[in-house]
């Protein structure tokens, strides 16, 4: 096994190298094209050399953010290697990313009258430097902050992100989101516990538990619109609540506790918090880019158009309730999955997670951040949860703090912290 | 944008910082997790936080630096859990204490147990801690179901309570306090004709409850609750006219405080500790005072006060750094330590953890026998230690071989 | 003990007063949700909140002025009500031309604040308020044994709700009120003050539910969480009523809690989700409530 950590550290080392060295290459070239003062006279250049960085860049972000992953699995069972060639990656893998984030500073730089759209997955070329900048403090934040912590600020991002997935883009505020999450957490955790199953099953169980409620709760609610289906949904949760109340298997007021976190695939141990972290991260980048995915596709488009004039979508022939469903169904499941993977993290479910205050929180953070942002439901989560931990010591005032930061969202400021920023630099994030 | 990295990473930084300057101190750090704002607030809160304080403050002299943190669980085992687990990570706590909920306090046991500190619980009734759900770094300090519904339960069930109706919180407390109390009713030859469940925290409207329990004809209803919740409950049965004989089956000095002896003259209770008991308890209620002048401890403060005193006679004598290595050997040494104090006198620890004192059943006195200020109280038996806890082979703990 | 259907009567009639006096307070809070939601197009998620400071208000006229429970059920209506013309005119005002929805996200917001402050003052179990005594003790009836207390606040939450649909229905400030909710525009031009008349139906609206807060500080003793466990309940009655009917709140409420109280005798476990299944049922059959048009 050492033998295995030894070639794969070379492996990183070397792919490190090569990557680092191909970015400096890159940023140069572009510092000297702008130099030169081409960049006026030919915006198709500028645009195919920014193609140019922007691919190496993703290839090598990719490899090395794959490869402790790809290789704690194949060959380190233990903890302590898991956590050393996340350690080397991060080493290697910040000053990377750094340069990478330089060069296509570089490149927006040169291109500043107008902003060319690059997409990647859907992203614009503003959208992918924030999204490198977004997975490298993933990386590197668990090596300087309390991986426990990061780990709820990623577990309440993606819950965040579900739940703007049905109000950013199709314009339906779910009052009762913390029903599927909390499910989720119970499900996943009743799941590892009673029955003994991974934490990867756990986690795919309590997302279908989200998903099977979203669809029952979803038929139900897509029959009203606007405030009607705020206080539908917000009724129902407050149902899936009582029945969490009473049911059997959810242990009541203690909630379902020492969830153990058990082995990822039967193999390696998730008891250290870094290698959990790494298993929240993934799942937090897999859910965050299917979301981002879902939102550009076809499907997407038409959701958009039912968020922006229902009756006209309905004439050009679209069934809108169906579109609708199964947007609220894929919300309710993702945040399932956010659901279990938070009740893996912290070894406990309880009604916490269902009750309707963590429905008025998960709207806080997406309108915090700004609703219908790809990023905003992430920055909100992470400045609601910071919020919650660090004054945790003023007991009720977090309350009182988060409602004052609902009216003020509301009356200032509606686009919430990324939407006001991406209007200052007149980009969209 | 760069503003705002900036400013990310200056938070990064700030945070990091006092986690590792505090992880290597020699200071002992002792955790009091407690309700400061729930149901539990007077007979637990921040009086057990004063008491915990002048126990370390009695000891200061010792050569040794001790710290005493609070938090407040808010009676819910996911917010206890996840302050215990913080304060285990990166608050360098050795030491967690108090506790006043059976299903926080189970939580917290086991993240005690996975971070390896001391856990004293103090203020939870469930005798699971030290049954089913028993580790090797808990010590169950002042009380536990098995005692309340030995010492009350048997009594009201010997004078001729033979029928029982249950209102249970719905939680670990309640339902332990629940099923050991059915187990000395049907033992003395009586019967539970039924019982409800209600929510907690949060239900301050019994009467619903009231009026089923009324409808089953029970001689007896049990209140397996604790807290503000048995005094409403008692306050309500007044109300709606109910005659049946009220089993309070955890009642603290606070709650008769609240209702006043009118309300609760001639009702049995038991507790290990009465601040009017004997030359010692009225001692530490008098050094207690001046922390509080208003309040007499109740026994789960007395007993965090007993519990913080212990550990830190024991961890003096081991040297701080070595209390602070290994939560489960400074355990064992506090069991191989035999306990005394002020407030319970001289105890042993058992194996499983249970600490062992006499469990006292009191009456509390009519308005006309109280002579002066918190005078509730009269002693009608008192169990001895050895007989006052279930027996060490009938608990079911992992660890103990029979 | 007689016994109807197989269950003692003073369980059955027990349970059915509790059942009204919920109902009462439903009765109460959903119908200024609905007076709120007519005039405004804002539903007041803070409605709970309020209720709750009704009955704080009532306990502080008591401890700190001395004031007794008769004074302070008039009283506490009208200091949350100015509380109200506050609240409206700073905040809620400036949403009149957005979604809807950033109104329920404001008044939440604001719930939020008000919970939060009452439980940093008071903590979460809160503080008791006595019964005054000419309504303490209790009457025989026979089949049952009452708290005159408990009848006097069903009793009093009719004839509040009669007050209010009196003077809706049967006035010309009501005939104004719904003209305005018809058409403002039109209204205004006939030379009434539409913006003030606004600010008074919130104050109207939320000063009916600290009356019901008022009435309910005996029973729950005032603790701050006792709006938030009542309205998404009271949410759940005025989407079965029909949003903004007057009338539609009034019967729902009281029927809904009535329910609620039977089903605690027949089906304890049931007893907290049966209104949501009713409201299920009544979404599929008619989705815009029992008393509501159709959209």
């Amino acid at each position: 096994m050492k033998l295995g950590a030894a070639i794969l550290g070379l492996c990183g080392a070397i792919a490190a190298l090569v990557s680092g060295t191909f970015f400096m290459f890159a940023s140069e070239v572009v510092g000297s094209i702008k130099a030169s003062g081409l960049v006026t006279a030919d915006p198709a250049t500028i645009k195919i050399l920014a193609m140019i960085v922007a691919i190496p860049a993703l290839l090598a972000g990719g490899i090395l953010f794959a490869y402790p992953l790809i290789g704690g699995i194949l060959f380190f069972i233990t903890v302590e290697l898991m956590a050393f060639t996340m350690g080397f990656t991060s080493v290697t893998f910040a000053p990377i990313m750094l340069m990478a984030v330089a060069s296509n500073l570089a490149v927006l730089c040169a291109q500043r009258e107008r902003a060319t759209p690059i997409i990647f997955l859907g992203f614009s070329i503003h959208q992918y430097l924030a999204l490198q900048i977004m997975v490298m403090l993933i990386t590197v934040s668990p090596f300087v902050l309390y991986p426990v912590f990061l780990m709820k600020v990623l577990c309440f991002a993606l819950f965040a992100c579900a739940f703007n997935l049905l109000i950013g883009y199709v314009g339906l505020l779910s009052f009762g989101h913390a029903a599927y999450f909390g499910m989720g957490g119970y499900a996943a955790g009743y799941a590892a516990k009673a029955w003994g199953w991974s934490p990867e099953l756990a986690m795919l169980f309590g997302m279908a538990a989200g998903g099977l409620l979203g669809i029952v709760f979803g038929w139900l609610a897509i029959r009203r619109q606007g405030i009607y289906f705020a206080m539908i949904t917000l009724a129902l949760g407050q149902m899936a609540y009582f029945f969490c109340l009473q049911a059997p298997f959810t242990g009541g007021e203690d909630g379902i506790q020492q969830i153990p976190r058990g082995k990822l695939f039967g193999l390696i141990s998730l008891q250290s918090d870094m290698a959990m972290y790494a298993v929240v991260a993934v799942v937090f980048l897999a859910g965050f880019l299917l979301i981002h995915r879902i939102v550009h596709s076809p499907f997407g488009q038409i959701l958009k158009a039912i968020r922006e004039n229902e009756p006209r979508a309905t004439s050009l022939g679209y069934r809108t309730d169906s579109y609708k469903l199964v947007a609220f169904i894929i919300s309710c499941a993702l945040a399932g999955l956010a659901g279990g993977t938070k009740s893996l993290v912290f070894g406990i479910a309880t009604l916490t997670d269902v009750h309707n205050a963590m429905s008025g929180e998960v709207v806080l953070m997406t309108l915090l951040g700004g609703l219908g942002t790809i990023f905003g439901p992430v920055m909100g989560a992470l400045i609601a949860t910071a919020m919650e931990n660090y004054l945790a010591q003023a007991g009720a005032w977090v309350t009182v703090i988060q409602g004052a930061i609902f009216i003020a969202c509301v009356i200032a400021f509606r686009k919430g912290v990324l939407g006001v920023l991406a209007e200052k630099l007149k980009i969209q994030l | 944008m760069k503003l705002s990295r900036r400013t990310l990473l200056g938070t990064a930084a700030a945070a990091t910082m006092p986690a590792t300057a505090r992880a290597q101190s020699a200071t002992i750090k002792i955790g009091v997790l407690t309700d400061l704002s729930g149901p539990y607030q007077d007979l637990a809160g921040p009086l057990a936080v004063s008491a915990a304080q002048m126990a370390v403050d009695e000891f200061a002299s010792k050569g040794f630096k001790v710290e005493v943190v609070s938090a407040d669980h808010q009676n819910k085992p996911d917010v206890g859990a996840s302050i215990a687990r913080q304060w285990c990570d990166q608050g360098g706590v050795d030491l967690i204490t108090e506790v006043a909920n059976s299903g926080v306090s189970l939580a917290v046991a086991g993240v005690a147990k996975e971070k390896n500190k001391a856990y004293l619980p103090c203020g939870p009734a469930t005798s699971d801690l030290t049954g089913t759900a028993c580790t090797v770094n808990t010590v169950h300090w002042v009380y536990d179901t098995y005692m309340l519904a030995r010492s009350t339960g048997g009594a009201m069930a010997k004078a001729g309570g033979d029928t029982w109706f249950f209102i249970t919180a719905d939680y670990a407390f309640g339902h332990a306090l629940t099923r050991d109390t059915t187990g000395f009713v049907e033992a003395a030859g009586g019967k539970v004709l039924g019982g409800v469940k209600t929510p907690f925290p949060g239900t301050t409207d019994f009467s619903s409850f009231l009026l089923q329990a009324q409808a089953s004809g029970a001689k007896v209803i049990g209140l397996a609750n604790a807290g503000s919740d048995t005094v409403n409950c008692i306050k309500q049965a007044k109300e709606f006219g109910i005659k049946q004989k009220l089993g309070g089956l955890l009642v603290f000095l606070t709650d008769v405080h609240a209702l006043g002896l009118d309300l609760c003259q001639g009702l049995l209770l038991t507790e290990s500790f009465y601040w009017d008991l004997n030359a010692g308890t009225r001692a530490f209620s008098e050094r207690l005072k001046p922390r509080a002048p208003s309040k007499r401890p109740t026994m789960v403060q007395a007993g965090t006060y007993s519990a913080v005193l212990h550990y830190l006679k024991v961890a003096n004598a081991m040297g701080a750094a070595e209390a602070k290595k290994d939560g489960a050997a400074t355990v064992a040494r506090l069991k191989a330590t035999p306990t005394e104090d002020d407030c319970f006198g001289k105890g042993i620890i058992r194996a499983d953890g249970r600490k062992l004192h006499p469990s006292y059943l009191f009456e509390v006195k009519k308005p006309s026998e109280s002579s002066y200020a918190w005078d509730y109280y009269k002693l009608v038996a008192t169990t001895p230690a050895e007989e006052a806890f279930r027996p060490l082979a009938l608990g079911n703990c992992p660890f103990i071989k029979a | 003990m007689f016994m109807i259907l197989g269950y003692p009567a003073p369980l059955l009639f027990g349970q059915l007063l509790l059942g009204l006096i919920n109902g009462a307070f439903y009765a109460l809070l959903s119908l200024g949700l609905a007076v709120i939601f007519g005039m405004l197009n804002i539903v007041n998620f803070a409605h709970g909140a309020l209720f709750m400071l009704g009955a704080f208000v009532a306990w502080g006229l008591l401890n700190f002025l001395g004031i007794n429970y008769w004074a302070a059920l008039i009283l506490a209506p009208l200091i949350v009500g100015f509380f109200g013309v506050i609240l409206e005119k700073t905040l809620i005002s400036r949403l009149y031309k957005l979604d809807h929805l950033y109104g329920l996200l404001l008044t939440f917001g604001l719930a939020l604040v008000i919970e939060g402050l009452a439980r940093n003052e008071f903590g979460s179990s809160g503080v008791p308020y006595p019964i005054p005594s000419v309504l303490q003790g209790a009457t025989n009836l026979g089949f049952m044994f009452m708290p005159i207390y408990r009848g006097w606040v069903v009793l009093a939450s009719a004839i509040m709700c009669l007050i209010t649909w009196l003077i809706i229905e049967k006035t010309s400030i009501g005939a104004t009120l719904r003209a305005a909710t018809e058409n403002a525009p039109l209204v205004q031009a006939f030379g009434i003050n539409v913006p003030r008349m606004i600010t008074l139906t919130y104050a109207g609206g939320v000063a009916l539910a600290a009356f019901a807060g008022v009435l309910a500080a005996p029973i729950y003793s005032v603790n701050p969480n006792m709006g938030a466990n009542f309205i998404v309940t009271v949410f759940a009655v005025v989407v079965i009523g029909g949003m903004g009917s007057i009338l539609g709140s009034i019967v729902t409420g009281f029927g809904l809690g009535v329910i609620e109280g039977l089903t605690k005798v027949f089906y304890p476990q049931g007893s907290s989700v049966v209104i949501f299944v009713v409201m299920v049922i009544v979404l599929l059959v008619r989705p815009a409530g029992l008393f509501g048009k159709a959209a």
